[in-house]
């Protein structure tokens, strides 16, 4: 039935009469704690009408792991895993005011969600303004390899405001609110917490994870993109977070693009993040406790991103791109593991016509 | 060239609401609706708007890459929200 309706919206795409833009892209996570992540990601997206667009996309996570998270459980192992997902959207201009959705389906072999997205956008002193609302709700269900009887759910959703404002020809700013809701089963089914008198002690027995049920989060986000010359601009963001599981983290992310040549656009970018732990975390639980995690996300930690991407356009409808990122994460209260360097490194090509 | 409205006067009206305002999540919104109003006094005319088209000057330049790069950083940080989607899906490897 769902290759049926892919099929179908694929057909409306095949009819498109205006713009059509399909991406290909794959990218190549590693890191030093044993975990490869390859991600190959499709996307179309095709103007129907001249006020309709939609689109259609699918990206898997093929996920090999031997992870400090796996190999110190009480029963070690490694893992493969791949998570499929697939999604369809529309846009639509009711002239000045653009509604737009999506619907996206992904599926693991222990875990399935359904996801819908939509949201409304309105342009203000004439496009100078824009105001935008949107609302995602995503209904997941948790399993457990091998064990059929292990099922639990989980329901995220989230309600966002943005305001994005022209400042001038060369300068232009948002600011972004997104208030967000957990409730359900949001411990790993996999992870299991050592009871202990100390670190250097052997555990007495293992309890599964339990985290709260419930989660409230916000996130405050400003950016400012900046032109700089006639072929260069500077992006800044900033963003606070906090929710009510006690963490509160800050994000400082800047870009800055240039043209070397007409057809070659480099990018850089840096990213910095720093966050303090869960109330509830613990380095070590010396008694069964009501809420016990042993995830280093969240821990305290801090983490650094440099990359650098270019974009070569080889036709005026057809550019390619490289990209490259390393990055490092440091754990100042997670004994099994101290930090973590990785790359994440990427291709694609991207077609108009 | 740009449109713009009096600065000198919005920054003096901007402090008159304000300063009376005790508490600080009042003195934001009060702030935040007053520099809303102020947004449209600033007007960049469409032919003015050549540089702000360019794909370097958008808020999300890739969002393809957004989308693999947000999963990526959800699974492995406590936090979430503010920069767009990243897909379904629980990334816990």
């Amino acid at each position: 039935m769902q290759l049926k309706q892919l099929a179908l919206a694929l057909a409306v795409v095949g009819t498109a009469r205006a713009d059509t833009t399909f991406t290909s892209k794959v990218q190549v996570y590693a890191d030093s704690d044993h975990t490869t992540v390859i991600s190959p990601l499709v996307q179309g997206t095709a103007d129907v009408t001249p006020t309709t667009s939609v689109n259609l996309g699918y990206v898997a996570d093929i996920v090999s792991s031997a992870s400090v998270d796996i190999v110190t459980q009480a029963s070690p192992t490694t893992i493969h895993d791949t998570r499929q997902q697939v999604s369809g959207g529309f846009s639509h201009d009711f002239g000045g005011l653009t509604w737009h959705g999506e619907y996206l389906y992904s599926h693991e072999n222990d875990y399935l969600s359904n996801n819908i997205e939509t949201g409304i956008e309105k342009e203000l002193f004439d496009k100078n303004t824009t105001l935008s609302l949107g609302y995602s709700l995503s209904l997941d269900d948790v399993g457990r390899a091998h064990d059929v009887n292990f099922s639990k759910s989980l329901t995220n959703q989230s309600a966002s405001a943005s305001w994005t404002q022209i400042l001038s020809p060369k300068l232009i700013a948002q600011l972004t609110y997104e208030l967000g809701n957990a409730s359900g089963f949001q411990s790993s089914p996999y992870r299991f917490v050592p009871v202990r008198a100390s670190l250097d002690t052997v555990p007495e027995f293992w309890v599964m994870e339990t985290d709260p049920d419930e989660r409230w989060r916000n996130a405050i986000v400003i950016a400012a993109n900046r032109a700089v010359g006639d072929s260069s601009s500077l992006q800044g963001d900033y963003r606070f977070y906090f929710d009510d599981w006690g963490i509160t983290s800050h994000t400082i992310g800047a870009r800055y693009f240039f043209h070397v040549t007409p057809p070659l656009e480099l990018r850089l970018r840096e990213r910095f993040y720093t966050q303090s732990g869960a109330t509830f975390y613990q380095d070590n639980y010396s008694s069964v406790q009501k809420y016990m995690t042993y995830d280093r996300e969240l821990s305290p930690l801090w983490s650094e991103t440099v990359g650098a991407a270019a974009y070569y356009l080889f036709t005026p409808r057809v550019e390619g791109e490289l990209k490259a990122d390393v990055f490092y994460y440091s754990y100042s209260d997670f004994p099994p593991l101290s930090s973590r360097t990785g790359t994440n490194i990427g291709a694609g090509v991207s077609v108009t016509y | 060239m740009m449109d713009s409205c009096n600065t000198a006067g919005d920054a003096g009206m901007l402090r008159a609401v304000i300063a009376p305002l005790r508490h600080w999540h009042a003195r934001l919104v009060a702030a935040l609706v007053l520099a809303g109003l102020a947004g449209g006094c600033v007007h960049v005319r469409p032919r003015e708007r050549e540089t702000l088209a360019k794909r370097a000057m958008k808020f999300s330049p890739d969002p393809a890459e957004d989308q693999l790069d947000l999963h990526m950083q959800e699974a492995r940080e406590g936090s979430e929200g503010g920069y767009g989607t990243s897909g379904g899906g629980c990334g816990c490897n």
